[in-house]
């Protein structure tokens, strides 16, 4: 998964949403660091909805234009969660070394 | 304006302009996309955009342009008629230009054309290209699909590298070349995910080997031409095709054409219909050179040649290649709206 898919995964591991909302609570998962474009944030749901890792929750009209929410899937939930456990292994993995480089070479840096 | 520009209708037209010029940029995608998901996406564009905000940002500008040309591209590759095709075009393509690399072989044969024999550099880099498109044809006939098309790109950077500096075979038979390399790298990428092969072996022989008979007219007439003479000369050079050089081109062109027609008519008929589409700008554009120069080297049986015509080779054959595509795409076009609206040509 690229950052953007997994990050909307993310988000929407929380609530079904619509796309507004999805790229406002990526800005805020991600810390403000990533803002996903509309051309990407389609495009990213539309890989997703094509692997059945996400799909439509319902529809509504707001002020005359349609408003689309979209939810994750049993096989969504199921592949952000490994995921998140490769980053996490990944992540410990990386602790793990800079602690010990740390213990080597103090010039290192804090962890 | 003072006092005015706060106003509610104010910002309504603000709005209004945005919204238009974001649905200008949603013109992008493909028109079954936009009618699916145009009004949610214009809904997200516009909740993004400030406060009196008139035109989409440049980041956002750019991304729903690539985003919508990306959603173009893949839907004509999730087709199975275009990727079949392409798959097609990706084999014929190469096969013609292998057959092509015949034409410095041929001409050093002739001893009619002595003066225009290759250097030793030109012909190498005609064996070594030849040698290259067989092998992209033989990866695509084999289904090695992303070979083929990294094999066809590469091909088409040496082609250009070739005629940048200088090491090319003849003016006119390099830029039908680089046409048709164009054609076949493209085609190549659109072929990455095809399943099947499209054509038997025999037919891509065939296609070859015809292919080689347009630029290596010249081969026949060195085989039939006699040289007679005393040691130390005179000499005498008799040649049975000579001036009948300029008809050669059309019967060879003639034979390719039938030959490629029959290579299509083995495909399916939507497929064989879209090769056939392909094919007409590189073979439109072949006879019209042939026409126009009476051969496919300019120094040979010259017609209509002013001298800056040589300059602006390049530029015309490319455009009349490109010119011809398009107006087959628009006249394409204009064929489905009929079948659409039973008999009538639609608005555009």
């Amino acid at each position: 998964l690229q950052e953007p898919a997994f990050l909307v995964l993310t988000a929407l591991a929380g609530e079904p949403m619509h796309g507004y909302a999805l790229v406002q609570d990526v800005v805020r998962i991600s810390e403000g660091r990533v803002r996903l474009h509309t051309g990407t944030l389609y495009a990213v749901l539309d890989r997703l909805r094509e692997a059945g890792l996400v799909d439509v929750d319902h529809e509504e009209i707001v002020e005359s234009r349609l408003r689309r929410y979209y939810a994750l899937t049993g096989a969504g939930a199921e592949r952000l969660a490994a995921e998140a456990d490769r980053m996490q292994r990944n992540a410990s993995a990386a602790v793990t070394r800079l602690r010990a480089l740390r213990t080597l070479r103090p010039e290192a840096g804090t962890l | 304006v003072s006092g005015g520009e706060d106003t509610p209708q104010r910002g309504r037209d603000v709005a209004e302009v945005l919204e238009r010029r974001y649905r200008k940029l949603l013109a992008w995608y493909p028109a079954d996309y936009r009618a699916a998901n145009e009004d949610e996406m214009l809904g997200v564009a516009l909740a993004r955009a400030r406060e009196g905000q008139r035109w989409p940002e440049f980041g956002e500008t750019a991304n729903l342009i690539l985003s919508g040309a990306r959603r173009r591209l893949g839907a004509g590759l999730r087709n199975p008629v275009r990727r079949d095709t392409a798959a097609a075009v990706a084999i014929i393509g190469p096969l013609l230009l292998a057959g092509a690399s015949v034409w410095p072989l041929t001409v050093s044969l002739q001893t009619t054309f002595v003066l225009i024999r290759m250097p030793n550099r030109v012909t190498a880099a005609a064996i070594a290209m030849g040698g290259w498109w067989l092998l992209v044809a033989l990866a695509g006939m084999l289904n090695r699909r992303r070979l083929a098309a990294a094999g066809a790109w590469a091909g088409l950077a040496a082609l250009l590298a070739l005629a940048d500096v200088g090491v090319a075979w003849g003016g006119l038979v390099l830029y039908v070349d680089i046409l048709a390399g164009v054609l076949t790298a493209a085609a190549a990428l659109g072929a990455v995910r095809a399943d099947v092969r499209p054509l038997s072996w025999r037919a891509a022989v065939a296609v070859m080997a015809c292919a080689a008979m347009v630029p290596g007219w010249a081969a026949v007439q060195g085989a039939l031409t006699t040289v007679q003479g005393p040691p130390g000369g005179p000499w005498t050079i008799s040649s049975p095709l000579s001036g009948a050089y300029l008809w050669w081109f059309d019967v060879a062109l003639a034979v390719l054409v039938a030959v490629l027609t029959a290579a299509a008519g083995w495909l399916r008929p939507a497929v064989g219909r879209r090769v056939g589409a392909l094919m007409v700008p590189l073979v439109a554009l072949t006879a019209v050179i042939c026409w126009w120069y009476g051969g496919l080297y300019p120094d040979v049986g010259l017609r209509m040649l002013p001298s800056a015509w040589f300059w602006i080779d390049p530029a015309v054959t490319v455009a009349a290649g490109v010119g011809i595509g398009l107006a087959g795409v628009i006249v394409g076009k204009r064929a489905r709206r009929r079948h659409r609206h039973g008999g009538t040509v639609a608005d555009a």
